[in-house]
């Protein structure tokens, strides 16, 4: 049977491509960064982490509003990486697990979530932007690709979110095959990135929100998306997709690593987590 | 097709604060956010820095759209519907960085907004914030 060994949280934005590409951990304003990815790397490793079940969302990379779907899953053998407007990016090939994606798309089709299927998806900074922060290359996992629009409102609630996550939790539990497999839940943290407030950030919230959802997410369960633009910024509404990864996890949690940095647009939080019950 | 009844550019209101980008901005804004789109590819881009009025007219925008690019008023555009995920293409090739039309968009200067927002150069990781964790 597969074994789920946790969540990761992370923050995803254009930025940390350019930090990545550049190669600029020894830039004093990266290093931080490029440091609070390091335990992430570790635990993946420790954990051997055989796949990678990806919540994140695309930002008009690979889907257009032409049809934009709502919830989409890869489940490819292989993914491509998005042109995002310099080229796509040179990183290893993502590989996907052609079983285990087919499986977990059943999985949560039969179990009330009516999800979008891709056998090819373009993948942009949403999930390549902290990916090589937290993994070598080539890539040691395969990865399950899953988009959640956040971009265009509505958007999936706080509570939608975490049901995805309770769902595949149990759908790994129940898969016969023996690997290990971690959920990521992506985007975030506080940023606001149109408007007169452009550039709003607000560290303090997002400080607290780490508190909270480490140790009383229930509590925003049923808050609107709209609660979470006002405290952390428009753009902020993405934080729904940490609630997949809280969702996957017990109520107690165990936290292996956390982080908070200040990016020039973006408060962007890591947090790793292990079950504790 | 909806049009939210602007006539001229002038027409779009500003209030202060974020856009929150729903079906109807997605749907205003549809045609602009296809040209930004198209901008994302390097091959459009050259074709639209020497002569964005003929890049406009051949990938058949309204005048009012026409009137909007122009504007280079990228808090009205946001207004209208454009998304500011390709927004910036756009940006791009008329020079300008996504610090510059964000804080266009602030009506501050692009150095100013810098100065007030260097990264911290530390993560924020109070060893306090531990004390609920672990014991
Ligand atoms: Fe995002």
């Amino acid at each position: 049977m597969a074994n789920f060994v946790g969540g990761i949280c992370t923050s995803h934005n254009g930025a940390l491509m350019h930090g990545w590409d550049k190669q600029l951990r020894d830039d004093p304003i990266w290093t931080p960064l490029f440091e609070g990815y390091d335990p992430v790397r570790k635990w993946i490793k420790d954990k051997k982490v055989d796949v990678l079940f990806f919540v994140f969302n695309d930002h008009i990379s690979n889907f257009f509003f032409d049809c934009y779907p709502t919830f989409a899953i890869g489940i490819a053998n292989e993914y491509e990486h998005a042109d995002e407007g310099s080229g796509p990016r040179d990183l290893a090939i993502p590989y996907g697990d052609v079983p285990f994606s087919r499986y977990m798309a059943d999985y949560l089709i039969r179990h009330e979530f009516d999800l979008t299927v891709c056998q090819e998806m373009k993948l942009d900074h949403g999930m390549m932007g902290p990916a090589p922060f937290m993994l070598d290359q080539p890539w040691p996992v395969k990865f399950v690709p899953f988009c959640v629009n956040v971009i265009q409102h509505p958007i999936p609630s706080v509570k939608r979110c975490w049901k995805l996550g309770q769902s595949v939790r149990k759908a790994i539990e129940e898969y016969p095959e023996d690997i290990n497999v971690a959920i990521v839940g992506t985007g975030g943290l506080s940023h606001e990135l149109q408007g007169t407030e452009f550039g709003r950030i607000e560290l303090d919230w997002d400080n607290e929100f780490m508190d909270k959802f480490e140790y009383d997410p229930v509590s925003m369960l049923d808050w609107d998306v709209k609660e979470f633009m006002d405290r952390g910024g428009a753009e902020s509404a993405e934080t729904v997709m940490w609630f997949a990864m809280r969702g996957a996890m017990t109520k107690k949690v165990k936290r292996i690593h956390r982080n908070l940095y200040r990016g020039m647009l973006t408060g962007m939080g890591i947090l790793v987590f292990e079950d504790d019950e | 097709m909806t049009d939210r009844h602007y006539k001229k550019v002038s027409d779009i209101k500003t209030p202060p604060g974020p856009v929150t980008f729903t079906m109807e901005h997605s749907q205003n804004g549809y045609r602009m956010n296809a040209i930004c789109y198209s901008l994302k590819q390097e091959k459009n881009r050259v074709k639209f820095k020497k002569d964005y009025e003929k890049y406009m007219a051949d990938f058949g925008l309204s005048e009012f759209e026409k009137e909007l690019v122009r504007s280079r008023d990228w808090l009205k555009m946001i207004h209208y519907g454009v998304s500011p995920y390709v927004i910036g293409k756009m940006a791009q090739c008329f020079g300008l960085s996504f610090i510059d039309w964000g804080s266009y968009m602030r009506g501050e200067a692009p150095q100013e907004f810098i100065d007030r927002n260097v990264p911290l150069l530390k993560n924020y990781n109070p060893e306090d914030n531990d004390k609920k964790g672990e014991e």
